[in-house]
């Protein structure tokens, strides 16, 4: 597992369990046949050093989020909570789901924690 | 009632023929993205997209009128997933095609209770996990 090596901003407090926060999707990581999230929403990025998944806390803030849009999917902070993970607020409008390996080194667990957060996901928006 | 028998008889031995050729044409649709977009490589390479078409028609071959509908997508350095998915009951096996012969393809499955990744990559071994999907 990645080290939870960074903390809150100091001015925010802790997420509460039942905080509502959003994940902005491409395309291909909706499962087009069940309208399901993939996934392929909840990979770590190696390439850049990515130390958690962005979400936000609004469905505006996550269309704003990536240029191609194409869902957002809603997940319960204490349901990630349930997982051994975190989330972390670093601004008003962002947040950073924590705890999870790169699958470069770690694919099983990168994979089977990336499904488990995909399957709490509900998608709540959609063009 | 014979006719009946006939179409329903037609339509399963159809089936994984229908399946393997939705699975081609949503592999094939990785090529018509973009190159890129703001979260990364959108276009499979040319050796991921090899690989996975390998794997897929070579396992159809091996399975026949068996075969489950997959869907794919591209990961940030475009390499292919590749999903079966059902989720009642809750299974998945997932193939992942990198994006260059220097990492190693890979099959990770789960299942309410257990999950785990298979790093070398066969057919055989693809259609093991397969059979598994389907329950077999």
């Amino acid at each position: 597992m990645i080290e939870k090596s960074f903390e809150s901003s100091p001015e925010f407090e802790p997420l509460a369990d039942n905080i509502l926060v959003y994940r902005a999707l491409r395309k291909r990581w909706i499962d087009q046949d069940r309208l399901i999230v993939k996934i392929d929403a909840y990979y770590l990025r190696q390439r850049i050093n990515e130390r958690g998944i962005s979400v936000n806390f609004s469905i505006e803030q996550s269309l704003a989020a990536i240029r191609n849009c194409e869902g957002v999917a809603g997940l319960y902070v204490g349901g990630i909570r349930e997982l051994n993970l975190d989330v972390l607020r670093d601004s008003s409008s962002h947040a950073s789901i924590i705890g999870l390996p790169y699958r470069e080194n770690d694919a099983a667990n990168a994979d089977e924690l990336a499904l488990l957060l995909a399957r709490q996901s509900q998608i709540v928006w959609t063009p | 009632m014979t006719v009946a028998n006939d179409i329903v008889s037609h339509s399963i031995s159809n089936s994984g023929l229908i399946n393997f050729r939705i699975t081609m044409q949503r592999l094939l649709e990785l090529l018509d993205l973009e190159e890129e977009d703001d979260y990364g490589i959108l276009r499979p390479t040319e050796y991921a997209f090899r690989t996975a078409v390998k794997l897929v028609v070579e396992a159809y071959d091996a399975i026949g009128e068996n075969f489950p509908k997959a869907s794919s997508a591209t990961d940030e350095l475009g390499g292919i997933f590749i999903d079966w998915t059902s989720l009642d009951p809750d299974r998945t096996v997932r193939l992942f095609c990198p994006c260059s012969p220097e990492r190693s393809a890979d099959i990770y499955h789960h299942a309410s209770d257990e999950y785990g990744v298979d790093d070398v990559v066969s057919v055989p071994t693809l259609v093991r996990w397969l059979q598994w999907f389907n329950g077999q």
